[in-house]
């Protein structure tokens, strides 16, 4: 069972937010970046990709410029992250596409989404993990604050 | 055009109006502002046929920035000036429900419309976006090829049908697509540029071969900052490459490799810092 974990999640979430803000009428998904050890994986940072539909050709260019830099600084790509047009966190088969890209640079590919439309005071996340399978199973669902940023270290 | 907005003279605001009418361009957040403020306080300078294309493009603006109380001021002169019963108005109040999520309200207005007019392009436009936002797309895509079949050089419409497609994952159906507005645009290379990367996605030898030459139509088509097309081209050589019928095809790698070399003169040029990204691509020999 891989273990999830980051010390910067508010800088993570905050990424992801402001990218589904600058675009909110349209699909928006990004790279995780971290490190793996043994079963935990650390997510260290996100990186804004691409709004509008996941064509193929976008998620492959980007995996080559994401996985090159990733590299540059000691880090690898370890999964993505996705926020829907109408902020419901969903694995469609558009999200399973660009999951399963990712899962080809990194077998435990974590996916995580912002459930914007469940949200109100709290931002509420999602989470899927292939955890080396075949399908992507919801591995946690998170209550944050707005006001006082993420309060929890461990995702599991 | 921001100039002329921030100058707030009536002239450069009228300017800026007509400049967004005649371009079917939207600015909501600047209507609102500078467009209410003139037919508030300076309607006599405006002409009368101008006067209600402005109440008009404030009233759309005011829906798009769901500022309620114009939209309802706005919606009553209109109505109280030309009547609830022209069809023009009619649309008008069809959006108002709109906007306040009264679809099925929404959608009799636009049938009554069209039982009056069937062709009647406005209505019809707005009964796909009411099937489309209320996530019919399967709704959305009927009302559009009906659209298609009267208006067919409708480019708009021919994009958000490919667009609907893509959304679903369609690639196939979203091609005849793209092809209907190549044939109306034949020198636009953007569209040249989309249709190959839905062609990428459809994946496989020959649609990989076909958005490699489409890439290559469009950068042919212009060159000055098409990196997408450089890209494209890139990446579609390295599709190639990884099928069987394309590994070792001189051809692709001679592209492959011109294309590069493009890229790292535009990077040389623009922003030599990131030089290396282009290190990542590689032909599978």
């Amino acid at each position: 069972m891989v273990k999830y974990l980051s010390d910067s999640e508010k800088e993570i979430l905050s990424v992801i937010y402001r990218h589904s803000l600058a675009h909110p009428s349209q699909f928006v998904f990004g790279a995780l970046l971290g490190r793996s050890n043994d079963s935990k994986v650390t997510i260290e940072s996100a990186v804004p990709i691409h709004h509008g539909h996941p064509l193929n050709i976008f998620i492959e260019v980007s995996l080559y410029q994401v996985d090159f830099v990733a590299k540059s600084k000691d880090l690898q790509v370890i999964g993505c992250y996705f926020v829907s047009e109408d902020g419901n966190p969903t694995m469609s088969n558009a999200v399973i596409n660009i999951a399963e890209a990712f899962k080809t640079q990194f077998n435990n590919a974590i996916v995580l989404s912002l459930d914007l439309e469940s949200s109100g005071q709290k931002l509420k996340t999602k989470g899927w993990s292939s955890d080396s399978g075949k399908s992507w199973k919801g591995i946690f669902s998170n209550d944050l604050r707005r006001s006082q940023g993420i309060s929890l270290q461990t995702f599991e | 055009m921001a100039d002329l907005w921030k100058s707030g003279s009536i002239a450069d605001v009228r300017e800026s109006l007509r400049y967004l009418r005649q371009n079917r361009s939207r600015d909501s957040e600047r209507v609102l502002k500078y467009g209410y403020p003139l037919i508030k306080k300076n309607s006599s300078s405006l002409e009368n046929i101008e006067l209600w294309e402005v109440y008009e493009q404030v009233y759309i603006a005011a829906l798009d920035s769901h500022n309620n109380s114009i939209a309802n001021e706005l919606l009553d002169k209109i109505i109280r000036q030309h009547g609830a019963k022209s069809l023009r108005v009619m649309t008008l109040i069809g959006m108002r429900k709109e906007q306040q999520e009264e679809y099925e309200e929404a959608e009799k207005i636009y049938g009554q419309i069209l039982a009056i007019d069937p062709t009647h392009q406005n209505a019809m436009k707005r009964q796909i976006a009411v099937r489309k936002e209320a996530g019919d797309l399967e709704g959305a895509i009927k009302l559009l090829n009906d659209y298609l079949k009267i208006f067919l050089g409708d480019t708009d419409a021919w994009l958000e049908l490919a667009d609907i497609f893509i959304g679903l994952q369609m690639y196939k159906n979203a091609l005849p697509c793209y092809e209907e507005i190549i044939l109306a645009h034949p020198q636009n290379h953007h569209i040249y540029s989309k249709y190959a990367e839905v062609l990428y996605s459809v994946g496989g030898y020959e649609a990989f071969k076909m958005a490699r030459k489409n890439f290559a139509y469009s950068y042919e088509l212009c060159e000055k900052g098409n990196h997408r097309a450089l890209y494209g081209i890139l990446m579609s050589s390295i599709s190639i490459a990884s099928t069987k019928q394309g590994k070792g095809e001189k051809d692709n790698e001679t592209l492959f490799h011109w294309a590069l070399d493009q890229l790292k003169e535009e990077y040389k040029r623009e922003d030599p810092s990131k030089l290396k990204f282009l290190d990542a691509y590689v032909l599978q020999e």
